[in-house]
């Protein structure tokens, strides 16, 4: 059982449940709370909500799959990645070979030479 | 301790523009609500799915501007974007505009730009995800 809460007119709140287990916090209707976050090593979660497990496709390169799928793939995707010292890296999201679906996303990071990096710790919010 | 169990129909914060906030046993503050989220098309501006974003402009290749429905208190929150790959640039970055490029973020909107991570040139990516907590 979920408890959903919502908010009808400017910034209120309502809460409310859709039976998935998933909080919905929402506001006019739109959830404002993250749906799903996780913090992950490799393969390794260490700290995750409504994230099933961490798939590691190769270097740099994850699945996150979700415990509870998604209504569709229309999701924000928000993250940031590790790198080792004195290097700028990125966390992307390869749409081209591997859209978001509605049950898992894939994430890449990548040093700004375009090289794949496996960092120490990858942090990702997804908000619906 | 015991979990209880909330259920009532509407939480209200007690100052207009003042989101709720969550804290734990001891009064500490835990977590506030995103004020924004939007996931758009980097082509084009046009929404997938958003909250609190009334529309995004799209200024040239790799420039956009995301309006607020409903503005916030200041220009002091936290601006998060993650632009996806594209199909013939590879890698892309975001970077939020200050006043020295672009306009700096006001209580209504914020601009950003996306670029080639190898290049530095402008670009498009096939999605845009950003959030906004204040």
């Amino acid at each position: 059982m979920t408890t959903t809460i919502n908010a009808v007119s400017g910034n209120n709140l309502q809460v409310s449940a859709d039976g998935s287990g998933i909080i919905q916090l929402q506001s006019n209707g739109k959830n404002t709370n993250a749906q799903a976050w996780v913090n992950f090593s490799g393969s390794t979660v260490n700290a995750s909500y409504n994230v099933g497990s961490i798939t590691v496709n190769g270097t740099g390169d994850f699945t996150v799959n979700f415990s509870n799928a998604f209504p569709d793939a229309n999701y924000v995707i928000s993250g940031t990645t590790g790198a080792s010292s004195g290097q700028l890296a990125c966390l992307t999201q390869p749409a081209g070979s591997y859209p978001p679906s509605t049950t898992a996303c894939r994430v890449q990071t990548i040093y700004v030479n375009g090289s794949f990096i496996g960092p120490t710790n990858v942090s990702i919010a997804i908000f619906r | 301790m015991t979990y209880g169990t909330l259920a009532i129909d509407t939480i209200q914060s007690s100052t207009t523009g003042t989101p709720t906030q969550f804290q734990d046993g001891s009064g500490t503050q835990i977590g506030t609500l995103c004020r924004a989220w939007v996931n758009f098309a980097g082509a084009s501006g046009t929404r997938n799915a958003s909250f609190n974003v009334s529309s995004v402009t799209y200024n040239g290749t790799g420039s956009y501007t995301v309006n607020f429905t409903n503005a916030l208190s200041d220009a002091n929150y936290a601006i998060s974007v993650n632009p996806s790959t594209n199909a013939s640039n590879g890698y892309l970055i975001a970077t939020v505009n200050d006043a020295n490029i672009g306009t700096a973020p006001t209580t209504s909107a914020f601009q950003f730009t996306t670029r080639v991570v190898s290049s530095g040139a402008n670009a498009n990516p096939t999605y845009v995800y950003a959030t906004v907590f204040r």
